[in-house]
């Protein structure tokens, strides 16, 4: 059987890992947020954001302004569930956004991620899904879980003030479900200090968890 | 033949609109008003008004002096102006031959058309009538040139008399006892007129026109020979508004969905084929339907680009139409393209380098807009705008993205104070560094949320907040920040703490420095 999703290009994040195109991929756990901005800057094109006004409503474009335009941003507020994955759909469909990020409280069930899925399909955008509580069974491609880690001892404060470059934040994600592909977790670093070539955007080192 | 003229006044425009409007007041002591010679003066009147002693000219406190019960409204230019031009592509149904005689008037050339209605005398009448049916109040005049029949229109009318005729090549009989006014000329020169004794136009008559020329300018021959056709003085015709609306009355009423689709199908191609070829695009579509039992519903749909694809209209009204509830039919359609603008080509070249895939990802991007807009409402579709503050909740807005053709600038970097300029550079000093992570901002910004604190401390040990236990192990602060100096409450200051807890939550803590017994507040959550 045919399957559409393959005729998109993967978004890399690193070497070693991919996101499918065409896809939806769920996040959970509180630094959820931390993925769909990693992703967002290595994406073109718009970003598409949306959830319910509370979720939505919280962003700041200065933080994001760290990794990528904020004018990229759209940002779309549903009043409830169903208006949210409606607009989920109608964005997924089209080709005008190359992130849709969706923002619920409890996660797709199989139907709705199905519909989604089908809709991505047909976009061959990357879809995200935020999700604030509990996942249930979907139709989703893979499920990560990301948490925020400790950067810091209180032993090693003072040596990270004395050098900047030190002080990084740090994600641990962990991809705990995957259709077609490996299972993993990941250590992601991040320097608080802009750094890079141009100064511009924050570098996002990645680095599999064992290694880390 | 002979060329005729006729001249319709509306002396009562600004009011006629008001009263068309539905403004209540209009039956009560009420007057427009405009500013004319630094001061505000009453313009048009309502007849109570005018039974109260007021009379347009007065200023405003004059009147309210006279008359402390007086409603007063500012004349709208526009929105009249608008009213005059539908007026003039009304008046298409009396002559094809139309000039604006602005601000309150038309000026028909209709030589050759009167027989059309029976006569001037009907066509004039039938006119008036067909203002007051449309609640507006006319004064019509009708002579051989611009110049007679405007003086006629408002000079030898009245309420009870709202039409003057001078028949053909009687036009200096007509005019002779009319006032010196009549002639549209300057106040001053008419002022100057009256002051040597010349009050009508006939006394004009007897005076040599090279006199009067040296006396009191070449302005007043040249109007009086203009009226007295004289000299040419032709009607200058101005084209009508271009309508992009469309109307359709069934004999029966209709409540079948196909049916009501050919309906929409039928309007909507007949204006984009005009949008089209006058490459205009409208923002927003208003669907009126008029059902047999319930009246009129209008049904409005917004796009995020100007359009005048009758596809795209189609589909964006189906679903509106889909939940209008009609029982019993409806009879009367009308479709109006609004909010329209001009549609340029972008040049071959250009696109290609723009990237025709870039191109076609805004168009679905605009196309997607459209649909949430119209589903969500266009507010709930937005984008960041930046703004100029230094108080963190001020510092960006958001606006419709529907709206935002600009390309907004986001400054790259914001302005961090004593950023080191080489990313590289191994050794910035701790007081840059430090400013640096205090500038940071949170990516998600609350309000201000309440924390149960469980050790003290500043910023609080051990805190609680949203039902989980946090347990700081760094903090970098205080930013203190004090509101804009002309706003309200602008000695409130705020100290900003970014606190760093042992799971690896990095929140930003809030607090009022002044308070004796400190509360502490979550206001962010940093990325």
């Amino acid at each position: 059987m045919e399957n559409p999703g393959v005729r998109y290009e993967p978004l890399r994040l690193t070497a070693e890992l991919s996101l499918k195109r065409g896809r939806v991929h769920e996040v959970t756990g509180a630094a959820a947020d931390s993925f769909a901005v990693m992703v967002a800057a290595k994406t073109s094109g718009s970003i598409v954001w949306i959830g319910r006004a509370r979720a939505v409503g919280t962003l700041t474009p200065m933080a994001l302004c760290e990794f990528f335009d904020p004018a990229r941003v759209l940002l779309t507020e549903g009043s409830s569930r169903k208006e949210v994955l409606w607009a989920a759909e109608q964005v997924l469909r089209s080709k005008g956004a190359g992130l849709t990020v969706i923002q619920l409280a409890i996660g797709p069930d199989l139907i709705e991620s199905r519909r989604l899925q089908l809709a991505a399909e047909q976009g061959g955008g990357l879809g995200l899904i935020l999700i604030e509580r509990s996942a249930q069974s979907s139709a989703a491609q893979t499920r990560w879980h990301c948490q925020a880690l400790p950067n810091l001892n209180v032993a090693n404060v003072n040596a990270a003030n004395a050098n900047p470059a030190n002080d990084c934040d740090k994600w641990m994600w962990e991809l705990t479900k995957n259709k077609s592909g490996n299972i993993g977790r990941w250590v992601v670093k991040c320097p608080k200090i802009r750094g890079g070539r141009h100064g511009a955007t924050r570098d996002v080192h990645m680095v599999a968890a064992t290694a880390a | 033949m002979a060329r005729r003229v006729m001249s319709i006044w509306l002396p009562q425009l600004p009011l006629d609109r008001r009263v068309r409007l539905g403004d209540p007041r209009i039956g009560d002591i009420f007057a427009i008003t405009a500013e004319i010679k630094n001061a505000s003066r009453l313009t048009h009147l309502s007849p109570l008004a005018l039974s109260a002693g007021l009379r347009p000219g007065m200023s405003v406190p004059d009147a309210r002096a006279v008359c402390p019960q007086l409603m007063t409204e500012k004349s709208d230019l526009a929105r009249e102006e608008m009213l005059l031009r539908a007026l003039r592509r009304w008046a298409d149904s009396l002559s094809p031959w139309i000039a604006l005689d602005k601000p309150d008037g038309l000026m028909l050339d209709v030589t050759g058309c009167a027989h059309l209605f029976g006569g001037e005398q009907a066509m004039a009448e039938q006119a008036v009538q067909q203002f007051a049916d449309m609640h507006i109040t006319a004064r019509i005049g009708a002579a051989d040139t611009k110049g007679a029949a405007w003086a006629l229109a408002r000079y030898l009318t009245g309420a009870s008399v709202p039409i003057a005729i001078s028949k053909p090549s009687k036009a200096k009989n007509d005019l002779q006892n009319l006032p010196v006014e009549a002639l549209n000329i300057e106040p001053k020169i008419s002022a100057d007129l009256r002051r040597v004794g010349l009050k009508t136009i006939g006394q004009l008559y007897a005076i040599k026109s090279g006199e009067l020329a040296r006396r009191f300018g070449l302005e007043l021959t040249k109007a009086l020979s203009k009226a007295l056709g004289q000299a040419p003085d032709p009607v200058s015709p101005m084209a009508a508004d271009p309508v992009y609306a469309a109307r359709m009355n069934l004999p029966d009423p209709i409540g079948l969905k196909d049916d009501l689709a050919e309906v929409l199908r039928r309007l909507t191609d007949s204006i984009c084929t005009r949008l089209e070829k006058d490459m205009i695009g409208a923002r927003q579509f208003h669907l009126t339907v008029r059902c047999v039992d319930t009246g009129d519903h209008v049904i409005s749909i917004g796009f995020a680009r100007p359009c005048f694809d009758a596809g795209k209209v189609k589909r964006q009204f189906e679903r509106p139409l889909d939940q209008l509830t009609i029982k019993f039919g409806a009879d009367w359609f009308r479709l109006v393209a609004d909010t329209l603008e001009p549609i340029r080509e972008r040049p071959a070249k250009l696109t290609g380098i723009m990237g025709g895939e870039a191109e076609a990802a805004a168009e679905d991007l605009a196309q997607v807009i459209t649909t949430l807009g119209n589903r969500l409402g266009f507010d709930r579709v937005r984008r960041f705008a930046p703004r100029d503050s230094h108080l963190p909740e001020a510092e960006f807005t958001t606006i419709e993205a529907a709206d935002s053709q600009e390309v907004l600038l986001w400054k790259q970097s914001r302005p961090h104070i004593g950023r080191p300029n080489a990313p590289d550079s191994p050794n910035p000093t701790d007081s840059q560094s430090q400013i640096d992570t205090q500038r940071k901002r949170p990516l998600r910004l609350f309000r201000p949320e309440r924390l149960s604190t469980l050790i003290p401390g500043r910023p609080p040990k051990a805190f609680e907040w949203r039902k989980a236990r946090y347990v700081t192990v760094t903090a970098l602060g205080p930013e203190r920040l004090a509101s804009e100096w002309w706003q309200d409450g602008f000695d409130s200051l705020k100290d900003y703490w970014a606190v760093e807890t042992e799971t690896g939550d990095r929140l930003w803590l809030m607090t009022y420095p002044a308070q004796q017994q400190p509360n502490w507040f979550v206001t962010g959550r940093f990325l």
